[in-house]
């Protein structure tokens, strides 16, 4: 089972120059093929636990390792991970779309032909042709986003960080991307996503930390989401299924609108 | 100050807008199909033929070609003339005051200044220059896809160093004016009472650099998770010879051919 973890953390911490604690004593595992979730409300250090996870900052506490190996070459991390950071302008940084989604595989010296497969396909799937010439500031915020997750896309990576991916998308791209993301999990890749909304957890992870600071919470879906005063106590909002669940006494809770309502119907059906 | 605001903001929209125009290397025109390394090269002749003549007919020749290039490269001329107008504009105030600097024959005098002809003839001259320089110089960028361009200046030799120098400008100038418009836009959208002083203005400076190097280091991060290492990379480039490309060169050998009939 070790030989298929791909990221141990332990004891990080981060403080920023000023002095603010971001994190505190977090630890995480990350195993091949996973679908983790990191909640936690605002200001809970999610962004920067990614980061630091991703390799793209250095923790200020704690050790992590990368493949069992402390001491990794970046180049290796960087051809293997892919990070879609929170705010999509900072992931398009190119003067057009089509040249953001050119960028990774060539600095990571993909192969032409592979490249042009995944790019017809990223840009039919999230409809992207008709603003592959376009400046990105130009796009509206949904756009970018699909622009910004396709330029992550490209690079075909095994580990996929994203970071809040889905608060400007409507409903019919947002799915569209959970299920090509689980399409891609299907095929071994590891998804690390950081969310504040958990209506979208069931749909994304398996596994799920909360993260207030520190790690409070940690464990499968259910386990979490269902734990009312856990959510509440450390600023979250319980999910409306759970809620409605709770309310209604159902055991065990449901944790999806679907669940809820095939639940409901049964119900319904034995009375 | 409040006019300063909203003037720096449309600057800023306007040099945006010249850096974004690589929209225009998507469309199927005469220049977007030139080979790009012979594109660079003949530009960069055509610039280099420019600023070694004073010939105002040369330089008006130079300009009609470039519109007549941005038209047969479907750039509309309106938009071509719109996104690089700025540049002459600003180049013709710093060099008016030479109309009454440059000693010569007076042509008309206001209130003991004299306007001399050989000061509108040097204000002329530098004018139509920029002018040419400048709409040539468009049209390669407005044409021409980044990667194109780094890809030439690669094949041309051109040392890695300065490449990358050039782009990360290319890149970091286009966020800077970016983020400055979008300061400016948030700033304007929450003026009621229109009363700056140079105290706001400062603060506002300050402001802005610490969000532009912030940015500026969360694209950096965004790169270096792309891959990025130091060194630009790009997809190499199969350029075919094409009748474009050949007709292009005929141009630069036209034009240099009146550059050596007006030099003889």
């Amino acid at each position: 089972m070790d030989d298929d973890k791909i990221i141990e953390a332990r004891g990080i911490g981060y403080t920023y120059p000023d002095g603010t604690v971001a994190i505190e004593d977090a630890h995480f595992d990350l195993f091949k093929g996973e679908r983790i979730a990191i909640v936690g409300p605002n200001g809970s250090g999610k962004s920067t636990l990614l980061k630091i996870l991703s390799g793209l900052i250095k923790p200020t506490e704690g050790k992590i390792k990368f493949y069992g190996k402390e001491k990794i070459k970046e180049e290796e991390i960087r051809r293997k991970f892919g990070i879609l950071l929170q705010n999509p302008d900072d992931v398009l940084f190119n003067v057009t779309v089509s040249e953001d989604l050119k960028f990774a595989p060539a600095q990571l010296a993909m192969p032409e032909k592979k490249f042009e497969e995944i790019f017809d396909y990223i840009v039919k799937l999230l409809e992207l042709k008709n603003f592959l010439d376009k400046p990105p500031f130009r796009l509206s915020e949904g756009q970018k986003q699909r622009a910004a997750f396709a330029s992550i896309i490209t690079m075909m990576p095994e580990v996929i960080f994203l970071d809040e991916p889905f608060s400007s998308l409507d409903v019919i791209t947002r799915k569209k991307i959970i299920d090509y993301i689980n399409k891609l999990n299907e095929n071994g890749v590891s998804i690390v996503t950081v969310l504040h909304d958990l209506q979208h957890v069931p749909f994304i992870a398996d596994r799920v930390y909360l993260l207030n600071k520190k790690i409070v919470g940690e464990g499968e879906i259910r386990e979490i989401l269902g734990n009312a005063d856990l959510l509440t106590e450390n600023g979250m909002s319980i999910p409306p299924a759970v809620k409605i669940g709770m309310e209604l006494g159902l055991n065990p809770l449901p944790i999806t609108i679907d669940e809820l309502i095939k639940k409901l119907n049964r119900w319904y059906t034995e009375k | 100050m409040v006019n300063v605001a909203r003037t720096i903001k449309n600057i800023a929209g306007i040099f945006r807008d010249f850096i974004a125009s690589e929209e225009f290397s998507y469309k199927n025109g005469y220049l977007q199909n030139v080979r790009a390394d012979v594109k660079l090269v003949g530009i960069f002749m055509i610039i280099f033929l420019a600023i070694t003549t004073n010939n105002l007919f040369f330089f008006a020749c130079l300009i009609a070609s470039a519109f007549f290039m941005a038209l047969i490269s479907k750039i509309r001329v309106k938009e071509y003339a719109s996104r690089f107008y700025f540049i002459p504009f600003f180049s013709l105030i710093v060099v008016l005051p030479w109309l009454v600097l440059r000693e010569g024959k007076p042509i008309y005098s206001f209130h003991g200044i004299n306007f001399t002809y050989e000061g509108a003839i040097y204000v002329g001259t530098f004018f139509m220059r920029v002018v040419a320089c400048v709409a040539i110089l468009s049209l390669l960028l407005f044409t021409t896809k980044t990667s194109d361009l780094i890809y030439s200046l690669r094949k041309m030799r051109v040392p890695s160093t300065m490449v990358d120098i050039f782009v990360i400008i290319y890149r970091y100038t286009f966020t800077f004016l970016k983020e400055l418009y979008s300061m400016l836009l948030g700033r304007e959208s929450r003026t009621i009472v229109r009363k700056y002083s140079i105290k706001d203005a400062k603060m506002f400076i300050g402001n802005f650099m610490q969000r532009v190097l912030t940015k500026n280091e969360n694209i950096y991060m965004a790169m270096k998770s792309k891959g990025f290492n130091g060194s630009f990379k790009v997809y190499k480039k199969e350029y075919g010879w094409n009748v474009h490309t050949i007709s292009y060169i005929a141009f630069i050998f036209a034009m240099v051919c009146i550059w050596m009939m007006i030099r003889l």
